[in-house]
């Protein structure tokens, strides 16, 4: 074979492909242009939002006393997962395991359990401290480290805040056997 | 008296005479100016997504510093010159050669730290010529960045640093003069007060009119770089009423290098202190690289660090460990007292009402003495210690332990010095064997506490641990472990 035909199957990629581009919004980044949610101005009469969240790991919620958050100067409302029409859940793979707002127990320091919803940012932000929710406290450490080949191991004795997730590899022969038999 | 703050925004002239004690600047600038390139992040001048600069006049010359405008006071900012990354770019949309590296190396991701990527390395850029990757890494310590990478942003710093364009592009460098003019005329001995309801904030105009004021007003919060009294405000939404800025103040500025030892005003920051440290007590000085990021050290003070009364700041154990002792000044004269003493438990320091910390006086340790500093904490930059150790160890020629200094913070109410362990190891030979019989000894003046940053076990070990390291350090010939590229900085 001959250096030219070799050349001859070179192939050229016409467009964008193979060059060093800039980030569409580069020029905006590094001029602090470029306008984020809390960027852009806020209509007149916009409400502000706070979140109260759980000073425990793993707990249960006893019970929760929201009236000084409720009375606090320009608090408009106040809300808990009770509240959340449908189901209380943001879970993304179906496991069903994450409240939008934690009801019967919490499951990590920060978890978000009741929102306010007041005039002033100010306003909203100091109320979301004065709620008084009785926890009871469970044990908290993690689950093992998670062994991806072949079968899952559990944490005997270990409680956790979460159940123990399986992950399995499977063989090519096996994905194989699972594909369309022709494509 | 007067009753305004006068600052410099970008090109323009600010005077407010009405103000929050606890308002801060990036509340201000997003809020009220609508310069929202500047973002808000942590809210505890951790993240550096905030960062500007604020220019300032030290002996005549105007110096630019990074800071978290997130946890900077408003009412700090008396004759500065604030510049946020609006300022940068040239009216017609050219970019600063700064902000043109940072396109051409793919610097952003999602955007949202660049601006404080930005000011950070802009500040770089004014004050060193043709840095480091060690200089660069350091200035970036307090920038946080979770998509980007480094990298790329690093690879900007160096590219930026080749090609350094005209000073009469730049828009500092263009104004410095006028600005110098401007900060000047700003300046006075005039003590500023402004009520804002019942709220008030003083910023004396001299240490004399500092010293009347906290005689009128004991329970004031002073507040010198607001590194932590910033975060009683963002995180737990304390009130602080009246607040007394000290800042300003030069003439607790100075360091004086003499004969036996450094006397540091209570105003010097980490970053003004760190060149002199680093000439005469080197092992302290790296500890100064791991407090805070370049932000935080150009804010935070150590009279701060000291008057904070924390048991967890960093300067106190070496400084306890140096023997150094603190300057306290009232309307009623000064008093001088070995730091150690200061401490008396948590949340309780040995100062009289009307009192500030006016200085300290740190002794350079001999020139045949061992000196050790041990930062442990989770991150090796910006981080909080879960314990912070210093170990100052004189021998004597037959190779006995004539005096050692031991002192520890996180783990007690206070910093305080190791005194069973020092009185097991004074005047027996230093060895293997000296130190390791004597390491649990700490039992005795250590019962540490479990918290987030570690459990009471870990610390205590740790604790009995660093003897050892410290041991081997002194032992054989003298080697430094480099890990990182900062430790060179």
């Amino acid at each position: 074979m001959d250096k030219s035909a070799f050349e001859e199957r070179k192939v050229v990629i016409n467009g964008s492909m193979h060059g060093s581009l800039k980030h569409d919004s580069a020029h905006k980044h590094v001029t602090g242009a470029a306008d984020y949610i809390d960027d852009i101005p806020e209509p007149a009469g916009l409400l502000h939002g706070a979140l109260g969240l759980s000073d425990r790991a793993h707990a249960e919620i006893a019970g929760i006393d929201l009236s000084a958050v409720k009375a606090y100067p320009d608090v408009v409302w106040v809300f808990t997962g009770a509240d959340i029409p449908g189901v209380n859940d943001t879970s993304s793979n179906g496991m069903h395991d994450e409240p939008l707002l934690a009801e019967a127990k919490v499951v990590f320091h920060g978890q978000p359990i009741f929102a306010v919803i007041a005039e002033s940012r100010d306003a909203a932000r100091r109320a979301a401290r004065l709620a008084k929710v009785d926890y009871r406290d469970l044990p908290h450490w993690s689950p093992r480290p998670i062994s991806l080949p072949r079968q899952t191991r559990s944490a005997p004795g270990q409680p956790s805040a979460m159940s123990a997730v399986g992950v399995r590899r499977w063989s090519i022969r096996t994905w194989a056997r699972l594909l369309p038999a022709s494509r | 008296m007067s009753d305004s703050i006068r600052f410099i925004l970008n090109g323009e002239d600010i005077t407010l005479s009405s103000l929050r004690p606890t308002e801060t600047l990036l509340d201000f600038l997003r809020l009220q100016r609508r310069l929202t390139g500047t973002k808000e992040g942590c809210a505890e001048g951790d993240c550096g997504a905030c960062t500007v600069l604020v220019g300032r006049l030290i002996d005549g010359g105007l110096y630019y510093e990074s800071v978290n405008a997130c946890i900077r006071f408003v009412g700090s900012l008396h004759a500065t010159h604030v510049v946020t990354v609006e300022h940068l770019a040239a009216q017609n949309g050219t970019l600063h050669p700064v902000q043109q590296a940072m396109v051409d190396c793919h610097g952003s991701q999602c955007g949202f730290c660049t601006p404080g990527f930005i000011m950070s390395l802009y500040g770089l850029w004014l004050s060193t010529e043709k840095p480091s990757r060690a200089q660069i890494e350091k200035s970036l310590q307090g920038n946080l960045c979770r998509c980007t990478g480094y990298e790329p942003i690093v690879k900007a710093a160096e590219q930026v640093s080749q090609k350094r364009p005209s000073a009469l592009f730049d828009p500092l460098e263009k104004t410095r003069a006028d600005i110098i003019a401007r900060l000047w005329a700003m300046q006075g001995g005039d003590t500023i007060e402004i009520a804002e309801g019942a709220d008030r904030l003083i910023v004396p105009g001299s240490v004399a009119a500092l010293a009347q004021v906290l005689a009128d007003e004991p329970k004031a919060t002073v507040v010198a770089g607001s590194t932590d009294v910033g975060l009683w405000v963002t995180k737990q939404m304390r009130r602080l009423n009246p607040v007394v800025f000290i800042n300003h103040l030069t003439d607790l500025q100075r360091i004086s290098v003499e004969d036996d030892g450094l006397s540091i005003g209570a105003g010097v920051t980490y970053s003004r202190a760190f060149a002199v440290i680093a000439e005469k007590i080197p092992a302290f000085a790296n500890l100064i690289n791991r407090i805070g990021g370049e932000q935080v050290r150009n804010m935070g003070t150590i009279g701060g660090n000291i008057a904070n009364g924390s048991p967890i700041g960093d300067t106190p154990p070496p400084l306890i460990a140096l023997g150094a002792t603190v300057k306290l000044r009232s309307t009623a004269g000064t008093r001088s007292l070995p730091l150690e003493d200061f401490f008396i438990e948590y949340g309780k320091q040995d100062r009289h009402p009307g009192e500030f910390v006016e200085g300290i006086f740190v002794p350079y340790p001999a020139s045949d003495a061992h000196f050790a500093v041990y930062k442990i904490s989770k991150r090796r930059d910006e981080d909080i210690s879960a314990a912070c150790g210093a170990f100052h160890l004189s021998l004597d020629t037959a190779g006995n332990v004539q005096d050692i200094r031991i002192a520890f913070g996180g783990m007690a109410g206070t910093p305080k010095r190791a005194r069973s362990v020092e009185a097991e190891l004074i005047g027996k030979p230093w060895t293997e064997a000296t130190v390791t019989a004597a390491r649990d000894a700490f039992d005795s003046d250590y019962t540490p506490l479990s918290d987030w940053r570690a459990s009471a076990e870990y610390r205590q070990l740790t604790a009995k641990n660093l003897l050892i390291r410290f041991y081997l350090e002194t032992a054989g010939a003298p080697q430094e472990l480099k890990r990182f590229a900062t430790a060179e900085a």
